[in-house]
């Protein structure tokens, strides 16, 4: 009888336990089959774009809605808190004088304060903390060693020496920041940022963008650049031509004073001499050296680091995926042809131009200096 | 160097599991009694070891034992056959887990998401169009929407002898905007997209081609997203996500959610990620006009030529780039037979492709080891479905014919059998990418994707045997191989 237990027990139980704990599996997914709890599609939204004005845009409608229920009169008078409040409509007012009229406990978001109003042109006194949005109907001129969580400015913003914004900040004139500034997340401006030296930042856009003192003049200095054509084989014995596009399987060094027609990928690192003109785009699988008053009309594309000596131009994009170093004078973009600057760093040397965007997927500076 | 460790310790894991070489078997106990039944190869070993080592177990060893013979021929190859596919297996398992790693914890490349601003090329989005009155308006309005500077722009549905309304609808759409949409309608030539994508390319004058299904929805930002790698000269192709928008329907929509999620989410940028083959999947993306002139066009005879594309394009030198947050909806099939027709026809073109290129690929110069040996594999990944049947039909086939030599290769096959079965290591790029998508409860779905493996298998192993048959290799007929829409028409022309 136990031989019998032995030879079909032991190993029915053995396949039961099995097919058990190969079902175990099966019990969550049916669950999940029949209760459709997840059944959603990944949502994509349609309306993303990119668009550097997003948070300012969304701000912006929320300040129109507040003031819709807010009477000229109270704005006039200095609305107190308790007014505001009168309205359903949490709001500090910056006077004049760039007092803000506190809440009576001294702490805005304690009072449920969600918003600070400039209604008039403003100027605040060194070491002002608004740690929640600020609207400026006008201008605003920080003190120095402000502290903004965000600002939006119908006119113009000038941060004070040491000022940080936190999350972003937009103006329909200009912002200049002195220097030692730090702008976190997106500082955008319908018509010129310029950063001193020693400011920091994540995201730039603007028509101009001027970082130091901008000393070049707006016109195409490199027109007159004199160049001496130089050919595929001039080049490298072991170029590929494809249609514009020159792919060569080595380091590439461009000599100074040449006029290239062409798009250059080099397998290796790509170095263009001084005075160079290139007519198409770049590309390096290593570090791209550029000499100083080289002119390209396309952009500059690297998988390592990229290295702009002074007073160069670059029209096109330049990416990198690791950092860049732009000398002082350099232009990138024109005012009529915007273009993008991205890399995991920058460095910016002062008198640089840019038009367009310039971001950094870590951090950039404003620094002079650093040798190229 | 961390991010080695998984794969030393995997390493050490296949080591530990394998069979060990014959002089330790040698060195070690003197097999069990029962090891009567060992096949031939072992049996001739078995004196030599005994006579070698002290015998714990004589009177064991004194029964008289099956008379010694040599092992046949064919089991010795189907034996090598085997521990090829075992291998092979092994290799695409170790990938599915690089991959999924590198997703988890390695870096990520994105080099060109955050371009917001250039000189932006000339683009032409081309619409391929065979009876797609349900969804061809969508298509057109969604295209229409989109912020890429419009006077670059032109949209061309390229209508292939639809009997439906396709053609009024498109006409439609031409009337309304006539500066960005040119309507190309063929009434005649080679059936197949690729036939009619190199009927239409002719007529482009633009910097880049993208290419969307009729079905596809694509956002307000895609088409500049999709635009930006083309700043890098060595860019020929880009590619986008499709996301399932129909996933919810049923069984099969989940499935197939799911694994577009592990191929998108994780394979694809994995090879982004790691410098290798992302591959241009036909739409949500496009190519650079002067690249796909300099590798001859689109071929008509092409099954897919999307991934024939992917691989001329890397074999003279240019790069494909995919963009995972490009993302763009699409319909799945909703039915199994069409799914089946879907994969059966992917399958084919697949392995026209390998067969075409492979070898090409192996002594291609402009391309780094890495790119090789991944293209390599990726051009192989549907010919594995009847390797891995053929290695099923060996496993049992040997079971039955004794042949058992070396106890411990037993123990890798069950962990390769299992993981073939349930797919385990594509199964763990599926789980990643809903952890990465922060959809984790359609996880628990995960068992039930044995069963679309398992109708994968089948259907593209016909397939491939299909392909070899005399009649096919010889007299293949190129027709428009539509999958089916779900949604209904909604548009009334103005």
């Amino acid at each position: 009888m136990n031989e019998l237990a032995g030879v079909i027990v032991a190993p029915l139980v053995l396949f039961v336990l099995t097919v058990g704990w190969w079902l175990l599996a099966f019990f969550p997914a049916l669950r999940e089959l029949y209760q459709r709890s997840d059944v959603e599609s990944l949502r994509v939204v349609r309306e993303y774009d990119n668009d550097v004005h997003y948070f300012a845009r969304r701000f912006r409608a929320r300040v129109d809605s507040y003031l819709e229920n807010t009477t000229a009169s109270s704005k006039e008078r200095g609305a107190s808190v308790s007014n505001a409040l009168q309205h359903r409509i949490h709001y500090l007012l910056v006077r004049d004088d760039g007092s803000v009229v506190l809440p009576p406990s001294g702490d805005p978001k304690g009072s449920g304060v969600n918003i600070v109003l400039a209604p008039t042109a403003v100027t605040l006194p060194r070491e002002t903390a608004l740690t929640i949005e600020l609207f400026a109907a006008n201008s605003l001129h920080g003190g120095e060693a402000n502290i903004f969580r965000a600002i939006l400015a119908e006119q113009d913003i000038s941060l004070g020496k040491g000022s940080t914004v936190l999350r972003w900040l937009h103006a329909s004139g200009a912002i200049r920041a002195d220097s030692d500034c730090t702008l976190y997340g997106r500082a955008s401006s319908d018509r010129l940022i310029v950063l001193a030296n020693g400011c920091s930042f994540e995201h730039l856009h603007a028509p101009r963008i001027e970082f130091g003192e901008a000393e070049k003049p707006d016109h195409d200095e490199h027109s007159g650049l004199k160049t001496t054509p130089l050919g595929p084989k001039a080049l490298s014995k072991t170029v590929e031509v494809t249609g514009r596009r020159w792919l060569i399987h080595h380091d590439v060094d461009i000599p100074a004073g040449r006029f290239i027609d062409a798009d250059i990928v080099a397998i290796g690192s790509l170095r263009v001499g001084a005075g160079c003109h290139i007519s198409g785009s770049i590309k390096g699988h290593e570090d791209i050296q550029i000499d100083q008053g080289v002119r390209i009309d396309g952009s500059v594309v690297s998988v390592e680091n990229i290295y702009l000596a002074h007073d160069c131009h670059v029209r096109g994009p330049v990416l990198s995926e690791r950092d860049i170093y732009v000398g002082p004078g350099c232009r990138i973009g024109m005012p009529q042809r915007r273009t993008t600057v991205n890399a995991d760093n920058l460095y910016i040397a002062p008198g640089t131009v840019a038009f367009g965007t310039v971001r950094a997927r870590a951090s950039a500076q404003v620094r002079s200096g650093r040798p190229v | 160097m961390t991010r080695l460790f998984p794969f030393v310790l995997f390493s050490l894991l296949i080591l530990a599991t394998a069979p060990l070489p014959v002089s330790a078997q040698q060195a070690g106990p003197p097999p069990a009694a029962d090891d009567q039944a060992l096949p031939a190869a072992a049996e001739s070993q078995r004196p030599q070891a005994t006579a070698t080592t002290t015998d714990p177990a004589p009177a064991m060893d004194a029964t008289p034992g099956p008379p010694e013979r040599g092992r046949a021929w064919y089991v010795t190859v189907m034996l090598v056959m085997l521990y090829s596919i075992v291998f092979l297996i092994c290799v695409y398992m170790v990938r599915h887990y690089r991959f999924t790693l590198n997703r988890l914890f390695g870096e990520q490349r994105h080099p060109y998401l955050d371009v917001d601003e250039g000189d932006w090329p000339t683009v032409t989005v081309l619409v391929p169009a065979h009876n797609e009155e349900a969804v061809i308006a969508h298509n057109l309005e969604a295209l229409l929407d989109t912020n890429y500077p419009h006077d670059k722009l032109i949209i061309v549905p390229v209508n292939d002898r639809s009997t439906d309304r396709t053609k009024e609808i498109i006409d439609d759409f031409a009337r309304r905007y006539p500066d960005n949409i040119k309507p190309f309608h063929r009434t005649g030539g080679t059936p197949g997209k690729s036939a009619a994508l190199k009927d239409v390319t002719e007529t482009v004058d633009s910097d880049v081609i993208l290419v969307f299904d009729a079905d596809y929805i694509p956002g307000r930002g895609l088409i500049k997203q999709l635009a930006s790698p083309f700043f890098d000269p060595e860019v020929g192709a880009v590619m986008g996500r499709v996301v399932p928008i129909n996933c919810g329907k049923n069984l099969l929509t989940r499935l197939l959610d799911l694994e577009r999620a592990g191929g998108y989410q994780v394979d694809q940028q994995a090879r982004m990620n790691l410098r290798l083959v992302p591959q241009y999947g036909g739409t949500v993306g496009g190519v650079r006009v002067a690249a796909l002139e300099s590798v001859g066009g689109w071929r008509e005879d092409a099954l897919a030529e999307d991934t024939e594309i992917t691989y001329r394009l890397l074999l003279a030198g240019w790069k494909t780039v995919y963009q995972n947050r490009s993302e763009c909806y699409e319909e799945v099939p909703e039915v199994w037979p069409v799914r089946i027709r879907q994969i059966r026809r992917w399958a084919k073109g697949h392995n026209q492709v390998a067969f075409r290129y492979g070898f090409a690929l192996l002594g291609n110069r402009r391309s780094s080891f890495l790119e090789k040996l991944d293209g390599l594999l990726l051009l192989g990944v549907y010919l594995m479905s009847p390797i891995l049947m053929l290695g099923w039909i060996l496993a049992l086939t040997l079971f039955f014919l004794g042949e058992n030599p070396f106890h411990s290769i037993i123990a890798i096959l069950s962990v390769v059998a299992y993981g073939a079965l349930g797919n385990f290591a594509a199964f763990f790029e599926i789980a990643a990418a809903t952890r990465l998508d922060g959809t984790t409860r359609r996880l628990r779905l995960l068992p039930l994707n044995m069963l679309g493996f398992i109708v994968s298998v089948v259907s593209i192993a016909g397939a491939t045997f299909s392909q070899v048959m005399p009649h096919n290799l010889f007299g293949n007929k190129l027709v428009w191989h539509k999958t089916e829409r779900y949604r209904k028409t909604e548009h009334k022309p103005t």
